[in-house]
């Protein structure tokens, strides 16, 4: 569909183009002089006698055949419609018919006066067409808008084809384009066109206006609100059809009641839809924000009319509006119009709507006061606009400022909503969690129901701005929010911005307190393993052991690694060496009480961490050994020496007492405790028992910790 | 010579415990005991204590009120904090407010009485892990007002090395010192712990405004 449209565009712009390039060619540009005469105004050939050049005045055309004929600024007016009478369009169009024909001659003589005031006739071969390049800007600027016009319309009424809006906006882009294209081939002709050529032009351009103006009326007429029947939009389409009959047909007073009493009827006609539509609208922001955007679009139009003609008037230059120019306006206008009834971005609106209004506003201000300072106050012009220019950036740019703070007021992070999402994310009920995180949002966006919906991945406008979707997190669900503010204004960009972030912030809170909890659960679990590892196999064998003073010791034992737990889970963490310190004054103790000797030695990195599991092997190894030469080994000296390579420790006890018999297969119970517990670590252990006992035991340190 | 000794304990199998291993440290003594703080601070204002074995943790109180009450009427009184798992916060804690030793009670009974003899005769003890935090507790309290807060670089030595795990009579080897100056030099700790302690409560309050 597109591709039709944009071909049907195209085929249309390149016939308009094909006429308007297949016309004789003097090769000058002629434009209205101060005095009724035609100046020549530039040259575009290079192949003139001397003369012929820009700045002369062009008097009379002629050729052999024809005669010479005069030319006057009449001939070269841009609309010719804007002529009084019946009578002077049908004399124009004569003379365009005699110039024509003088045009079209093999070659043609031009009687030019120069500037310096010398009467000359120059001799011209016209070119059979006119080369594309020299086709002024306003010729392809009406192209450009025709076809946008009809590209645009055209486009959202393949975007909603069911709708009967958009099917009268692609209508009235057809009007456009159709009123565009014929204006540019006659508006921009170099000096005359064929009689027949003309009226076909001026009656495709006279009812493309009227059919646009028609259009736009039934737009307004169907959308948003359909408040017009079929058979009413009939009549209206047959009233501008027969009032457009008899202006072609030149049955009316004068021309300007035939062209300019219907576009001023249309005119009133689109002004008071547009009032009767917001009125109707009052309670549907969608139908509103479009309304917004017909409004925005006719106040951006009249803004450019303002700079085209208001301001160069003020500042001393001719004005610059043409037709063309008008044409570029009604683009304008109409591309708001599409915007309106393709419901783009109507959520923004009223942003832009403040912006562009604010901007508006300012430089009628800036050319009204520079207006007042020249002729009220009689300064000099450029200190004018400087003071004016001073005075609307001193005193209206903080006024507009302010006021759009006002208008643009949308929700931000305020300091209330902190602690709300912290009390949300750390309530541990799900369903007083949800109700909390409604109640924000609704204390934050007033919104007519909240739903909950399937999973949503990112904070979006659904429906125009009428809908807003928020994703969940864990136990929040993803919601659907309908109606802003009680269903006074649409949802905005601005919202979504905002949600997301609460949701955001929502989501990094509750992670975080899943983090906290997760951490508090794995804190609880390591110190029950610790317990039943550490504790309960300590009390299970005091349990079942009979020896009262071995009973003391593995109490004694426990007790000490309670104490380790205790501290562990204070979160001191454990220190190798403080483990290691612990254990040599407690052994130097025991054993200076039974008057052995400890040699001790430690080789190895400072600051390691170690377990309680892995704290609690050392110490029951190293306890068990010198209990055994403090009881069996008649000994003088017990050697300790632990060392830490790589992450690996080496612990070797020895004593320099009576060994033992190395055949007997039978090791005590502490021994035995003592094998278990370093193959319990993954570590490993040998004994030998001549020249005194000697353990030794190796064991990693990170075993501990990852267990 | 401890003439008379106050012990503070709750759990009955362990007053008796101690009541024993105090009896059989010191055979001259006569030995009392209570089994609240209430109890203990009548039994402190009653006579002046040679030696309190105080348990920290009694079902009406903390033991540190106990200690500070003894310092106070009494000086010379040695404290003595006999825990459970003392915790190394509490006995810092206990230390500062004027105990001069603290006993595991998980300890072996000989072990225990030992101490209590080495403590009677000015050598108090000190393991690995309160000497750590002692120096933390110094470190943190950082150089404040005056010098008599600061530890000596021989102080600073003498807890290194027991940090490390070294008794006494090594500490003094060690250092080439006579064990009794190591004593010494711990109690100087002892006490500079509990000045350092006021004067860290004191530099709290002026920061806080409350002086």
């Amino acid at each position: 569909m597109l591709v039709v449209l944009l071909g049907l565009s195209t085929l249309a712009a390149a016939s308009a183009l094909f006429v308007a390039v297949n016309q004789p060619w003097l090769g000058v540009v002629l434009s209205p002089g101060d005095d009724g005469s035609v100046v020549i105004s530039r040259v575009h050939r290079t192949d003139f006698e001397p003369n012929l050049s820009a700045g002369g005045r062009l008097d009379a055309i002629g050729s052999e055949n024809t005669g010479s004929m005069g030319v006057s600024a009449l001939d070269i007016v841009e609309e010719p419609d804007t002529l009084n009478t019946y009578d002077a369009i049908n004399a124009f169009r004569a003379r365009q018919s005699a110039l024509s024909i003088i045009q079209n001659q093999s070659r043609v003589w031009l009687d030019v006066t120069s500037a310096s005031g010398d009467a000359h006739r120059v001799h011209v071969a016209p070119f059979l067409a006119r080369p594309a390049w020299s086709l002024p800007f306003e010729f392809w600027l009406q192209l450009f808008v025709g076809c946008g016009g009809m590209v645009l319309g055209g486009w959202v009424w393949i975007l909603r084809r069911r709708e009967a809006g958009p099917f009268y906006l692609a209508i009235s882009g057809l009007g456009l384009m159709a009123s565009a294209l014929s204006a540019a081939i006659y508006g921009t002709r170099e000096l005359s066109l064929p009689e027949e050529l003309l009226t076909v032009l001026s009656s495709i351009n006279h009812a493309g206006t009227s059919s646009f103006g028609a259009a736009i009326i039934c737009l307004l007429a169907v959308y948003p609100k359909r408040i017009a029947s079929d058979r009413q939009l009939i009549v209206i389409w047959v009233t501008t059809a027969l009032a457009t009959g008899a202006s072609i047909g030149q049955l009316l007073a004068s021309p300007s009641i035939g062209i300019y009493t219907l576009m001023v009827a249309q005119f009133i006609a689109i002004g008071a839809l547009i009032a009767v539509q917001l009125f109707l609208s009052q309670r549907n922001p969608v139908a509103r924000a479009a309304l917004g955007w017909f409004g925005l679009s006719i106040l951006a139009g009249t803004s450019v009319f303002v700079f085209a003609i208001a301001t160069p008037l003020l500042i001393g230059l001719e004005p610059q509006a043409s037709q063309a120019s008008a044409f570029g306006v009604i683009l304008l206008i109409y591309a708001g119009l599409a915007l309106g009834v393709a419901r783009y971005r109507l959520f923004d609106l009223g942003t832009w709507a403040f912006r562009l209004g604010s901007y508006f506003v300012g430089a009628i201000l800036l050319v009204g006061l520079d207006a007042f300072f020249i002729y009220g106050v009689a300064v000099e012009r450029v200190p004018a606009f400087g003071i004016a220019l001073l005075t609307v950036g001193l005193v209206y740019l903080p006024i507009r400022n302010a006021i759009g703070a006002q208008l643009n007021y949308s929700p931000n992070l305020t300091r209330q909503d902190f602690p709300q999402l912290v009390e949300i994310a750390l309530e541990r009920a799900p369903e007083r969690q949800i109700a909390q995180w409604r109640g924000l949002l609704t204390e934050s966006l007033n919104p007519l129901t909240i739903e909950i919906v399937d999973t949503v991945s990112k904070a979006a406008l659904i429906e125009d701005g009428q809908g807003l979707l928020i994703p969940g997190h864990l136990n929040l669900p993803s919601l659907r929010l309908q109606f802003a503010n009680g269903g006074r204004r649409l949802f905005s960009q601005r919202d979504v911005d905002h949600v997301q972030n609460l949701v955001d912030l929502i989501t990094h809170a509750l992670k975080s307190s899943d983090a906290r909890e997760q951490g508090v659960r794995q804190e609880r679990t390591r110190i029950a393993r610790d317990l039943h590892d550490n504790i309960g196999a300590q009390l299970l064998r005091t349990l079942h052991t009979a020896d009262l003073p071995r009973k003391d010791a593995i109490i004694s034992e426990t007790l000490a690694d309670l104490r380790d737990i205790i501290s562990n889970a204070q979160g001191n963490g454990m220190a190798l060496d403080e483990v290691l310190a612990e254990l040599r004054y407690e052994t130097d103790e025991r054993l200076a009480l039974a008057g052995l000797q400890l040699r001790w030695h430690y080789a190895g990195a400072a600051d390691l961490g170690i377990s309680a599991r892995l704290a609690h092997t050392l110490r029951s190894v190293v306890r068990e050994c010198a209990s055994n030469t403090i009881r069996h080994a008649q000994a003088t000296e017990l050697s300790i020496e632990i060392c830490e390579v790589n992450g690996e420790i080496d612990l070797v006890v020895s004593d320099d007492g009576k060994g033992f018999d190395e055949t007997d297969a039978k090791p005590g119970r502490g021994l035995n405790n003592i094998y278990s517990r370093i193959l319990g670590a993954g570590g490993s252990l040998s004994i030998t028992g001549t020249n005194g006992t000697r353990i030794g035991a190796r064991f990693c340190l990170a075993e501990g910790e990852v267990a | 010579m401890i003439n008379n000794l106050l012990i503070v304990e709750d759990v009955a199998e362990a007053r008796e415990w101690l009541t024993r291993i105090a009896q059989d440290a010191f055979p001259n003594a006569a030995i009392s005991t209570v089994q609240t703080i209430a109890g203990a601070l009548a039994k402190a204002d009653e006579l002046n204590w040679d030696m309190a074995l105080i348990d920290l943790g009694l079902p009406d109180g903390s033991g540190l009120d106990v200690i500070r009450r003894i310092r106070k009427l009494s000086p010379d009184t040695i404290c003595v904090v006999t825990t459970v798992l003392g915790e190394d916060a509490h006995i810092v804690a206990a230390l500062s407010a004027g105990a001069q030793g603290y006993l595991l009670k998980g300890q072996p009974s000989t072990l225990i009485q030992r101490q209590l003899v080495q403590l009677q005769q000015g050598m108090p003890a000190l393991s690995p892990t309160i000497a750590r935090r002692i120096m933390e507790h110094f470190q943190r309290t950082g150089p404040i007002d005056g010098e008599t807060k600061k530890l000596t670089t021989r102080e600073l030595e003498v807890l290194t090395l027991v940090a490390r795990g070294l008794r006494n009579a090594d500490v003094a080897l060690a250092l080439g010192l006579a064990e009794t100056t190591i004593a010494t030099h711990i109690k100087t700790i002892y006490r500079k712990l509990g000045i350092s302690t006021r004067a860290e409560a004191a530099l709290h309050a002026n920061r806080l405004g409350l002086t």
